[in-house]
């Protein structure tokens, strides 16, 4: 499909026409510095261009927490399961977002052949607008083969200059774009810059991992007992912040939740995290991962050995939330480089 | 020794983590701590688990908590859980009575490798509520004993008023094929059996490595290391025997991330792993 | 329907805000009340009695006076919760454990002080087990709904050990180190739903440490956003966040699960 041109105008109102049919989830300020997704309002909530927002769109499909299934205990026990979600659009999602969708989409639906029904009944009503962008300081998409992801997206848009560049993706794409009104060819300037995006946007990316991400398990095998893990452990707080906004992370806790009659409840899950000191203990009260380096060990072998093996990529899209929201300031490619270096 | 590793999630997907209303059948305390619950779920459906699977129970209000299957899958309308009271879930399984609902799902992972015991002996090695998903081993090879060869049950337990199935290692003992040694780790005034882990009865069975086949749950990780020693000192090869891991599932289905091990969920690869798998992996035990 | 669980509410040395939490609850108390018979809460009854079940107790030990006093609520309640830091881990006050005793009565209250008994500044569980821990200063109203929907269900609470930061960031708020200032969220134990920060606030670590702090993680990650280690003493001593007091009642509270695990419903015994 030949790509048209939109106007900041036309792409709010092809946010106006989502929002007719579907509640829609899109970037907004928080803050003096930070961006969230947020579900908005007004087309005019919506910001077009953002480094990257504290929790990934994962939000909308994998909420922090959400009701596996409500229930009933008096007079008879009854459970039932929660209502069938509405549809929903998420607006402005930047091409690592659009990976990690993808990975979430294997991990929730796919892996062990078992499909997550709650994550699949959202999934399956939803609409995606994915929005080009220039990486930070914190970005290695190319580092990671994320920096062009188109897949997932029913519409792309790319900001140029003051337009914007369209490609519709998908028949959803195409009904959305349709909203905009009449459609009209971009400029040869826009469609220039529009075709050089690419080479721009891995040009400016400076954080690079030292390693494919295919090597990166036998390296990583091979370093197990590696002084690193101590020394990152020694500074991290397994305060789970950054598996809290990474978009590809997808542990959690359940736990039954009740009204305050006790008639009524639902059984609850949450984000959960592997850096937290209680993740692997068992009921006989060992914990397997009771020390800070094995479980800070844990998330970078996780993500890069065993999803890595199991999904045949490394299970991280280089959206640098980690590195930018951690709060002891640890960098996972910086991590992950010294591993590297090691083993050289 | 593949036809064990099930991917099954439970009739209904759609239903992944809505449990079937179940009904008790049968309660009774083994121990001080340990209950025997025997549970038939609604319509006559039969569980259809194999030995060494587990359930995910549940009480709605208490949560769940994934318990293995104790009794055999030649018992029909009915299977029994053996729940040790531990947390909040178990404290409230603990005070179940016949009629009472409970929730069920699953059954969940993998099981032992029954096909490959047939034809061979088979040491059970059970430390403590060990022996709960071995029974149903056990129960499996009773109900067909003309189909395996020796079974010696070894069981630690802390003191003899915590051994469980009491009564039935006492019918296990009738058939000449079986033997069952026990041990405690606090002998009472009275006990005549032997003192020490569960490695102490080691020393007193004698095995043909060449065609034995080892089931296991031993407790913490250390017991298992202790009990890997103990088995290659008998020349019993990694590949030969089979252990259940214990770890927190929380959603019994290969999501949640609690019961991962290296790169293995222990709730749809394992439970039971091999010692061939278990030497492989670094946070096995 | 069983008999309804007598409830009691007591205080020692605070502010009773935390009682006020309880009482500002609105619609939610209302309907914990068809399931409880309150018998005893100064704070917002004139009626009073000493059969009750559950002991909700607000405030730290602070005189040798109070003990007798605590000591009598133990032995009538099945169950006893701490409500609130002052009872869980001491309280802001623990601050003055620190000082000459004399000295500080004479400055606070000049001339009289010496007609004042005070003493050392204790949690409660420095003086009797207790069964659950509400930390906060104030406690969150949802966590004393859902303690109070664990005891009736005959459930051991939990706090939970994540951090503010977990919760901050499930809610999205911005860093408030990104906005310049000291924050004890990576070190403190969450259950507020991060209620400080999403009204621009820093966190104070009023429900206490975590079970599992890096305190030299915070040490030198605060120095490097430029704090002094003045700056940081200061702000972990608002609620004596390095004091071995404080330390031993966050042990005590992780192990002492008390009477609840011991059995559902303990009160079902009358």
């Amino acid at each position: 499909m030949a790509p048209s041109a939109l106007s900041a105008a036309d792409v709010r109102s092809v946010l106006a026409r989502a929002m007719e049919s579907t509640a829609v989830l899109a970037p907004v300020r928080r803050g003096r510095s930070s961006f969230a997704f947020q579900w908005i309002a007004d087309p005019a909530e919506a910001v077009f261009s953002y480094p990257r927002t504290i929790l990934p769109p994962k939000q909308a499909l994998l909420p922090p927490r959400e009701d596996l299934f409500v229930f009933q205990r008096a007079p008879e026990p009854a459970v039932r399961p929660p209502a069938a979600p509405d549809p929903i659009t998420l607006f402005g999602v930047h091409p690592c977002d659009l990976a990690a969708i993808g990975q979430l989409d294997w991990a929730m639906q796919e892996r062990h052949g078992i499909c997550d029904p709650n994550y699949a009944a959202r999934r399956a009503h939803t609409t995606i607008i994915g929005l080009e962008c220039l990486p930070d300081e914190y970005c290695f998409c190319p580092s990671v083969g994320t920096a062009h992801t188109r897949a997932g997206a029913d519409l792309f848009l790319t900001p140029v200059g003051e337009e914007f560049v369209a490609e519709a993706l998908t028949e959803k794409g195409e009904a959305l774009l349709a909203s905009a009104g009449e459609k009209r060819a971009p400029s040869a300037e826009a469609r220039d810059t529009w075709e050089h995006w690419a080479e721009d946007k891995e040009s400016r990316v400076s954080r690079r991992l030292k390693a494919q991400p295919k090597e990166l398990p036998d390296l990583l095998e091979a370093e197990y007992e590696s002084e690193v893990w101590e020394a990152t452990a020694a500074r991290c707080y397994s305060c789970g912040t950054c598996t809290s906004v990474c978009p590809t992370c997808f542990c959690f806790d359940v736990e039954d939740v009740v009204e305050v009659g006790l008639a009524s409840g639902a059984r609850r899950r949450q984000y959960d995290s592997c850096q937290f000191l209680e993740f692997a203990s068992v009921a006989g009260g060992h914990n397997f991962r009771g020390e800070r380096p094995d479980r800070v060990r844990h998330r970078w072998f996780r993500k890069f050995v065993h999803l890595n093996r199991e999904y045949g990529d490394a299970f991280c899209v280089g959206c640098g939330r980690c590195t930018k929201f951690c709060t002891a300031d640890i960098g996972l490619v910086e991590v992950l480089n010294s591993i590297v270096e090691a083993s050289e | 020794m593949t036809q064990t590793r099930s991917r099954r999630a439970g009739p209904d997907p759609s239903g992944l983590y809505l449990p079937r209303t179940a009904r008790v059948v049968r309660a009774e305390n083994l121990t001080r701590q340990d209950r025997l619950i025997e549970i038939a779920l609604p319509e006559g459906q039969a569980l259809g688990h194999r030995p060494g699977q587990f359930v995910q129970v549940s009480l709605l209000g208490y949560g769940e908590a994934p318990i293995s299957v104790s009794s055999g899958p030649q018992q029909t309308g009915s299977f029994e859980l053996c729940v040790r009271r531990l947390g909040n879930v178990t404290t409230a399984l603990h005070a179940l009575q016949p009629g009472d609902p409970v929730g069920i799902r699953g059954p969940f992972g993998n099981g032992f490798p029954m096909d490959h015991l047939v034809g061979r002996d088979c040491l059970v090695v059970a430390g403590g509520i060990g022996l709960a998903p071995l029974r149903s081993v056990i129960h499996s090879i009773l109900a067909r004993r003309e189909r395996y060869g020796r079974l010696i049950v070894l069981h630690g337990a802390r003191r003899e008023e915590d051994i469980l199935f009491r009564d039935e290692i006492a019918e296990w003992q009738q058939d000449p094929r079986n033997e069952v040694l026990l041990t405690v780790d606090e002998p009472t005034p009275g006990w005549k059996g032997r003192v020490g882990v569960i490695t102490t009865l080691f020393p007193e069975i004698e095995v043909d490595p060449a065609n034995l086949v080892v089931v296991a749950m031993v407790g913490p990780p250390v017991m298992y290391r202790f009990v890997i020693l103990e088995l290659r000192g008998l020349g019993i090869k990694n590949d030969q025997m089979f252990m259940s891991l214990e770890r927190r599932m929380k959603c019994g289905v290969g999501k949640c991330g609690h019961c991962q091990i290296d790169g293995r969920c222990v709730c749809v690869d394992g439970p039971v792993f091999s010692g061939t798998e278990i030497m492989a992996m670094h946070e096995a035990i | 329907m069983a008999e309804k669980p007598r409830i009691a509410f007591f205080d020692f040395a605070c502010c009773e805000g935390c009682q006020l939490t309880v009482l500002g609850l609105g619609e939610p108390l209302l309907k914990l009340l068809e399931r409880v018979e309150v018998v005893t809460w100064r704070e917002a009854m004139s009626e009073r009695s000493d059969d009750f079940d559950i002991a909700f107790v607000e405030g730290s030990i602070t005189r040798d006076s109070d003990i007798p006093r605590l000591r009598r609520i133990r032995e009538q309640a099945k169950v006893l919760v701490a409500l609130g830091t002052c009872a869980t881990l001491g309280g802001p006050h623990v601050s003055a454990n620190n000082c000459d005793r004399g000295e500080l009565l004479r400055l606070v209250y000049g001339g009289e002080g010496a007609q004042f008994e005070a003493g050392e500044v204790r949690p409660l569980s420095a003086v009797v087990q207790v069964d659950a821990f509400i930390h906060g200063c104030p406690i969150n109203g949802d966590e004393f709904l859902t303690v109070a929907n664990h005891l009736l269900l005959g459930k051991a609470y939990h706090p939970p050990s994540r951090p503010v930061c977990h919760e901050c960031k499930l809610n999205q708020y911005e860093c408030v180190l990104d906005r310049g200032q000291i924050c004890l969220g990576p070190v403190t134990r969450g259950g507020c739903d991060a209620i400080c920060t999403s009204r621009g606030s820093q966190c104070f670590g009023c429900r206490g440490l975590v079970d599992d702090p890096n305190l030299n993680a915070a040490r030198e990650v605060l120095a490097e956003h430029g704090y002094t280690v003045s700056d940081i003493i200061g702000m972990f001593d608002i609620y004596s966040l390095r004091s071995p007091a404080a330390a031993e009642a966050r042990e005590t509270a992780r192990q002492d699960r008390g009477a609840i695990e011991k059995g559902a419903e303990p009160w079902r015994s009358r």
